[in-house]
């Protein structure tokens, strides 16, 4: 049976393999940020559909919770990007494959 | 039952957190004032306050001892528990507690010497007091959202505290890769948090536990136990999610070294041992677990054999340790996991004292070679010797403390079936004391030059000689540990009752 | 490593993502979601006067979550510190 919860889980389900990609695939050190803001957003897309679920009625949990996840995840970025500042000052260049030294 | 820790009016946190937290806010303040004076101000401020921390976990085991469920429920500001954050303090939380901050108080006057000669101090007392304070409130939080914010907070001071020494290339880049996979793991995590207030209506682990038995076990649970996996397991460092930690490990600053492979990631695998005794049925993730925890000792252990690198070894070491706690994981009943438990207890003070004579070997001689740092023990004898005493622990030698736990986790493994497991477990641990020899042969080789002996300084040698005593005598005499663990594994498994009422029923 | 090879890892890839794709598709789509089986959830609140949704969600956030948002700041104030610590130069205390 096909309900609006299932079309809306199936999106966020592709948008959640649109992040695990974009983290696999890019070498630029800010686009691996952006891949894991996508998966932040697709987990807090998870939980807004499952506040309009019934018709008629909006459930006030997921909301409040996801009030609070985005500032959790913007203070994890920020820290991330503090980081990436500094490659870029020490090293000149954003490339994880040029960079990476530690093997084994 | 609900219960007022701190007297202040509407205000009631875990007496722990409370400290830490506050003690992380004033540290700033502190290192204004030690910039004005000559008074080491930043150091004396972190002793003190993970030291009142470890009294207040003391006191609140006291507490629990005394009440009648051995379950203590704390909200602030008169919420009401199924659908607000609340702390649940029982039995596991509190020794979960007491690991981290006896921890955190060694750790702490060991870097007093060992960080001397750094700048932005008063960053790096700060963020150890903020990690501290993250660690106790996930292992106290009664509440999967509350778990999460601390989690964050956990994580964020740990992605700084492991690329703190920013000059060189190595800690950047591990602290880098360090932060995409656990922000990915923090991301499935959330994840997770969606299916279970889809399935159950609140976010709260006593629902959990009233729910879950009476729903069936459809795709979406099997979806939901893999991203749970998933979520804890990249902190934990379980098998196909563990290529941060070699790299991590080594760049960290020693004393960070030491809590991060001492409590953080066992506070990843208690995050996943609370859901999945809360959620699922042991007899549903008994093969999985069981699987990956073969998987990670035995890769762990076969990649650790190939280092050239002192804490790069001790890096795969903390991994394989890890494959063995999920061996307790995996039996699923109460004994396995008291050698859980007993095993994150008694891991963390012999790879606590294995990363801080480390560092100091390597404080002393520049660098991390094995090969480099052959005859060392000549030239620093005490310190070599808590080496060897902590390697010898983590192999598994009968008057150490390693062995008793290891001995209690195989055996659970067996109880359960899962004989092959056992097998596999025995073997790997006489793997892993391949490579242990081989950095002991080098400590006590006859070096080319004689520098006569040049000790580390003395909080350095005091604490790690301190940590060998308390192995020694925890191997020798270790009723007192077993049985705070054996009473945390019982409030887990067997009296999930108690926490259940604890909220349901006022 | 070859281009030949990681071309084929890249197309390994690609069918590793789309048959993922399909089958969550196929998942959510036949296997209905159990939403709240296991137990009721919150009281809700009607869509009906549709000014009244904002006041009723606030006053649920600070009721039930209020802990939460004030142990959050303590998370702002690390991650305050945190980028201080990464952006400061080396060398410019004593």
């Amino acid at each position: 049976m096909t309900t609006q919860l299932s079309v809306v889980l199936v999106f966020i389900f592709l948008q959640f393999l649109i992040g695990l990609s974009c983290l696999t695939v890019k070498r630029d050190m800010v686009r691996l940020l952006i891949g894991v803001e996508i998966l932040f957003n697709a987990a807090n897309l998870c939980f807004i559909a499952l506040s309009s679920n019934v018709t008629g009625f909006v459930d006030p949990f997921p909301q409040t919770i996801v009030m609070m996840a985005i500032v959790l995840d913007g203070s994890v970025i920020a820290v991330g990007l503090a980081i990436v500042i500094n490659a870029y000052k020490h090293y000149g260049t954003l490339d994880i494959r040029r960079l990476m030294r530690l093997k084994w | 039952m609900v219960a007022q820790l701190i007297p202040l009016q509407g205000l009631a946190i875990p007496t722990p957190v409370l400290v830490l937290v506050l003690g992380g806010v004033l540290a700033p303040f502190m290192g204004l004032l030690a910039k004005r004076s000559r008074f080491m101000l930043r150091e004396f401020w972190a002793i003190f306050v993970t030291a009142l921390s470890l009294y207040s976990v003391y006191q609140l085991y006291l507490q629990l001892e005394a009440s009648a469920g051995h379950v203590l429920v704390v909200s602030s500001w008169g919420q009401n528990p199924p659908f607000s954050g609340c702390f649940e303090v029982d039995m596991l939380g509190v020794f979960m507690a007491g690991s981290i901050t006896f921890l955190g108080v060694l750790v702490a006057i060991y870097s007093t010497s060992y960080m001397e000669r750094e700048t932005r101090l008063t960053e790096f007392y700060t963020l150890f007091l903020f990690l501290l304070a993250g660690l106790v409130g996930v292992t106290m939080a009664g509440d999967f959202f509350t778990l999460f914010i601390f989690w964050e907070l956990m994580s964020i001071s740990s992605y700084v505290l492991v690329a703190f020494l920013k000059q060189n290339w190595g800690p950047l880049e591990a602290g880098f890769k360090y932060f995409v996979m656990s922000a990915t793991g923090s991301a499935f995590l959330l994840f997770s948090m969606a299916f279970l207030y889809g399935m159950v209506g609140s976010l709260n682990f006593a629902s959990f536990a009233v729910a879950f038995p009476n729903m069936d076990i459809t795709p979406w649970t099997v979806i939901l136990f893999a991203f749970l996996l998933v979520g804890f397991g990249v902190k934990a460092a379980v098998f196909p999610l563990h290529t941060w930690l070699p790299d991590a490990h080594p760049e960290a600053p020693s004393p960070v070294s030491a809590l991060l492979s001492g409590v953080v990631i066992e506070t990843g695998l208690y995050g996943l041992t609370r859901v999945l005794f809360l959620v699922f049925d042991p007899g549903f993730f008994k093969l999985p677990i069981a699987v990956l925890a073969f998987l990670t000792m035995t890769v762990a252990n076969l990649t650790a054999l190939r280092q050239k690198d002192l804490k790069r070894l001790l890096a795969y070491s903390s991994i394989a340790q890890i494959g063995y706690m999920l061996v307790g994981l995996a039996a699923g009943t109460a004994y396995g996991v008291m050698g859980l438990l007993l095993h994150i207890f008694n891991h963390s003070l012999m790879k606590g004292v294995a990363f801080l004579s480390a560092g100091s070997l390597i404080h002393h001689a520049e660098t991390r070679d094995i090969d480099e740092l052959k005859g060392i023990g000549r030239t620093m004898p005490l310190t070599s010797f808590t080496l060897m005493v902590a390697m010898l622990g983590l192999g598994g030698i009968p008057p150490l403390n390693g062995f008793i736990s290891k001995f209690i986790l195989f055996n659970s493994a067996i109880g359960t079936g899962l004989i092959w497991l056992t097998v596999a477990g025995v073997l790997n641990s006489t793997l892993s004391m391949g490579y242990y020899l081989i950095v002991i042969r080098n400590l006590l080789a006859t070096p080319e030059e004689n520098h006569g002996v040049h000790e580390a300084p003395l909080p350095m040698l005091v604490i790690t000689l301190f940590m060998v005593v308390l192995i020694i005598v925890f191997g020798v005499w270790p009723q007192p540990a077993i049985q705070v663990a054996d009473k945390a594994a019982l409030g887990l498994v067997e009296d999930v009752a108690e926490y259940i009422s604890a909220i349901f029923t006022p | 490593m070859s281009s030949r090879s990681l071309g084929y890892i890249k197309i390994i890839g690609f069918l590793t993502i789309f048959g993922l794709a399909l089958s969550f598709s196929w998942l959510s789509l036949e296997v209905e979601f159990p939403y709240h089986e296991g137990g009721p959830g919150t009281q809700l609140v009607p869509t009906e006067p549709y000014k009244e949704i904002t006041p009723a969600v606030s006053r649920f956030m600070w009721e039930s979550r209020g802990q939460d948002i004030a142990l959050q700041s303590f998370v702002i104030f690390a991650s305050v510190i945190c980028c201080l610590a990464m952006l400061k130069e080396e060398g410019s205390e004593q």
